[in-house]
This record gives C-alpha cells, structure tokens and sequence, in this order.
C-alpha cells in the first residue's frame, strides 16, 4: 500500500495548487472573442440562419432535438420574441464571458448558450467548433477569470485578497488536464484516420485540399498548389506535426518548439485555406499547455523590450517614476 | 484525499471513454461501445478525421434545368442552369458576411436552396445593377421554407417568354474534379483536363414534394 501512498499524495498536493491561470484566461478571452465575433457577423442573417423559420425551420428543429435526445435552449418556443431574446442574450453573455466578469457564474451559462446556438443550426458546424463546444463543458469547472479579467480587476481594487479554496483549484485543474487530453486526442486521431489515406501516403493530400473552391483562396493557395515540391513537403510535415503533438507538448522544453509550429501550421491553414474560426480555436487551444510561470517570464521580457524600444518617456514623466 | 481520488477516476474514465469512441472498431470497442457511445452522446460525440483518408477531390456544385411544354403543345426542355454560377459568391453586401456566413455555410452538402436564396439575399444590391443577368433576384422569394417557389419563380424569369408553367424540375450536382497532382505538374499545354458533367440527382415534378431538399 505505501508504494501507491506516496504518489497518492503527490497527486493530491500537485491537484490542489494554483496552476495555469493564465493560459485558462486566454482560452476565455479566445474562445469569447471567436463566439462574440460569431453573433456580430450574423447578426443580419439570424433570423435566416437561426431563426423559427429559417434554414432549419422550427419542426424539423424539434424533431432533431427530439430524435438526438439534446437539450437546446432554442428548442423551448418557435416565437420570434424568445429566439430574439436567445440570440441577443447569448451575445451578451459571450461578451460578459470573453471580458471575464462574473466569470464564475457566466461560463457554464456560456457553454450551454454556446451549444445551443451552434446546434441550433448544425450546418455551420465545423471541427474547430466541434472542439470548442466540448472543452466549454470543461472549462466551466476551470477558474477561468482570475486573471487578466474584469473580475481580477474588481478584486485589486476593493482590496480584498482572494483566497483560493483547494476544491476550486482541484476542479480546475481537473478541468485544464482534460481540455489538454481533449486537444491531444484531437490531433492522434487526426493523424490515425489520415495516414490511411492514399494522397497522405503520397504526398499530395495538400493539392488536392487546395484544389477545392472551398478551400482556395486564390494567390497566396496558388503559389503553394501549383509548387508541387512545396505540397509533398507540407503534407509530410502536416503528418509528422500531428502524429508528434500528442507526444512532444508533454516535455518541458520540447513542447515550445511543438506549440511555436502549431500556430506557424494553424496560421498558415487560416491564410491559405480560409480557415479562420477553425485556425483561432486551435491556436488558442495551445495556451493550456503552457505553465504560468512561463507566461509571466514571456511578460516580463516584453514588458522589458517595451521599456526599451517603446515611446521614451518626457521629462517630466521620468522625474515623477523617479 | 477521497475528492482528489474521485477527480483522478473520473478523469481516467473520461479519457478512456473518448479514447473509445474515437478508435475504429476492434474487438474491444464493439463491446464497450453502447456504454461509451451512451456517456458520450451527444454532448461529446466527435469525429476528428479532418481532410482524411482523404480531401474531398471535387468541388460541390448544382445545376438544375426545367421542362415545359410550349403553346405548340410541344415538350422542351432549356439548357443546364449552374446555380451557383447564377448566384455567385463574394459580393456581398454586407462585408461582415464574407469572414462568417458565407465561408461557412455554403459548402460541404450542396445545399441548393440555402445557397441560391441565401447568395440572393447577399448579392441583391449588386445584381440589381448588373445587365444581362438573368435573373432579377430582388423578386425572388426570400424565405427558405418553399425550394418550390424559389424554382417556380426562377422558371417564371429563365422560360421563354410564352412558354406554358414547367412540370419538372432536374436538379444535378455539378461534379467538378481538379486535375489530378501528376497531370497539375506538367507544363499547361501538356495537361489534359476531364470536363465537368453534370450528374442527375433527381427529378423534381413540381406540385410533388419529391426533393430531398425539403
């Protein structure tokens, strides 16, 4: 027994610290924005996109939600008073949640407002979607506005220090291992079902994803499809990134090479493919795997390059912070 | 200590049951499926096989064509409309739509009547200026509910002008391969390229709800 004690106790202890609030936030603020951009852009075709009588009309909704065993809050009425006050509501809350204010209270209430909206029209569906309606249901355990936050600004200002319970960092901590597993889960598997594919294996997966009007977006995809040197190197880069992710993001050094290549990948999928939702979901994804203390280290050097190559300071200004 | 063990279980177990039912079928799977598939649906069914086995190698598209019979009594039939030449993408009157919606929505299933009535309602203001086009989009139904009436009065605007009401509808996807990569990296003048046939998806006798679209 006391050869599974100790490690026991490790665990509890490890489990009960502070640990990556700063990568939580900027998944909040990430996935907030991303939401909140979402309800701006259609907010002129919701009716069209959402609405009773729109694109997926209000029965046929009933009977998928009913047929999938789903709860949506879109599905309580077919007025288009309580679908308005849905989608200005969901908005709103999308916003309270990318600012992080009440963040405690407004992230579960996010998630199912987030679910609902994106099921409520399942054609817009997309894997990035896909991805951020799951870790949501996570992340409403995770401590998600402590800090860079409205919250952690009211905090500082009334003075009051926030003690943290043990059983919150516990479910938050909880929550941030299975949003990473989530991620990891996503690019093993992304790499299981694509090496079995005959263009993967080939070489030439790249030209023919570049190759559909979908995908195409125009100049900038041309000069990578039409190099065919250039497509057989990105898709066997494209395998060899995915299948090591899961593996290389768990050491303490590798994992920034590993984190620097999947934005460089996912910025590339959003410039050349139009991928632009998909592409930001999964770069913000990556801010989990990065521990706080190197968060504060990166802010410090910038805080010291700002220092020393931002605006000098006037005369005055520099007697006063002397 | 208890708390900490239940965290560690239910982590262990949620991340087993993902494992689960995203690994093919084997053995294993098949037996624990029905319980995995019961935790996991639907709040987190997945499927991660993006751009795999392989990226889809033809771009979606439709075309649709009426028959009609004419005052001779005679039967014809007019030549393949392509729809989404007749609604193109991209201009968009509301700019908005071009980072959300029209990316989004209009590819995947060809979806006929969202893209014809919503690439309509996008492009009204500048189709109304456009000469030649035609079909005057401004006076087209800008509900989605009835593909019938969109087709209707579609017919109403490409049917000569003393031809009686169209009796069907066809509606074809477009298939339109790319070159394949082999035949791509060859000089211009050396490709051969397949032309694009429209494949028949369906008849459609108007007044029969027969389409699979609504």
């Amino acid at each position: 027994m006391q050869y599974f004690s100790l490690p026991y106790a490790a665990w509890t202890r490890w489990l009960q610290r502070d640990r990556w609030l700063i990568g939580a936030a900027i998944v909040r603020i990430s996935f907030g924005f991303v939401v909140f951009s979402m309800f701006v852009t259609h907010v002129r075709d919701r009716e069209f996109l959402f609405g009773p009588n729109g694109l997926l009309p209000y029965p046929e909704f009933q009977k998928i939600i009913a047929h999938l065993h789903e709860f949506n809050v879109y599905g309580f009425s077919s007025s288009d008073a309580y679908f308005n006050a849905v989608f200005f509501g969901s908005m709103a809350v999308s916003l309270m949640f990318m600012l992080g204010y009440k963040t405690r209270f407004i992230a579960p209430v996010f998630a199912v407002l987030t679910w609902s909206t994106y099921h409520r029209m399942p054609y817009m569906m997309d894997g990035g979607y896909r991805l951020m309606t799951i870790l949501l249901f996570y992340v409403a355990f995770a401590d998600l506005g402590r800090r860079l936050s409205v919250d952690e600004y009211l905090v500082e200002r009334s003075g009051a220090r926030r003690q943290p319970y043990w059983l919150a960092n516990m479910c938050h901590n909880g929550a941030v291992i299975a949003c990473m597993m989530q991620v990891c889960v996503v690019y093993m598997f992304s790499t299981f079902y694509k090496i079995t594919g005959e263009t993967w294996q080939h070489g030439t997966a790249i030209y023919y994803a570049l190759s559909l009007e979908q995908f195409n977006m125009g100049a900038l995809t041309n000069v990578v499809r039409d190099n065919p040197y250039l497509v057989i190197l990105m898709t066997y880069l494209t395998l060899l990134y995915q299948s090591s992710f899961p593996w290389l993001v768990w050491h303490p050094r590798l994992k920034y090479a590993v984190l620097g290549l999947a934005v460089l990948f996912h910025g590339g999928i959003a410039v050349s493919m139009g991928l632009y939702w998909f592409s930001a979901i999964m770069i913000a994804c990556e801010a989990f795997f990065i521990s706080d203390r190197a968060y504060e280290v990166f802010f410090a050097a910038l805080s010291r390059m700002w220092a020393r190559f931002g605006p000098r300071k006037t005369a005055v200004e520099r007697y006063v912070t002397s | 200590m208890f708390v900490a063990a239940a965290a560690l279980f239910v982590l262990v177990m949620h991340t087993l049951l993902t494992f689960m039912i995203n690994i093919p079928a084997n053995m294993i799977t098949t037996k624990v499926s029905k319980h995995a598939y019961g935790y996991m649906f639907p709040y987190f069914s997945q499927s991660w096989s993006l751009f795999a086995p392989n990226p889809g190698e033809w771009n979606p598209g439709a075309a649709f064509r009426f028959a009609y019979r004419g005052q001779d009594g005679r039967l014809s039939m007019t030549q393949w409309y392509d729809a989404n030449a007749l609604f193109p993408v991209g201009d968009a009157a509301n700019p908005l739509n071009r980072l959300g919606l029209e990316r989004e929505i209009y590819f995947g299933e060809v979806l006929i009547a969202s893209n014809g009535i919503k690439k309509i309602r996008a492009s009204v203001q500048k189709k109304r200026t456009d000469v030649g086009h035609p079909v005057d989009v401004a006076a087209l139904p800008s509900t989605m509910l009835s593909l019938e009436r969109l087709f209707m009065s579609l017919a109403d605007q490409l049917l000569p002008t003393r031809a009686g009401s169209p009796f069907l509808v066809q509606v074809a996807l477009r298939e339109q391969r790319p070159d394949s990569f082999d035949e791509h990296a060859k000089p211009p003048a050396e490709r051969r390229t397949e032309s694009s046939v429209p494949t028949l998806l369906m008849p459609w006798v108007v007044g029969q709800r027969v389409s699979p679209f609504i």
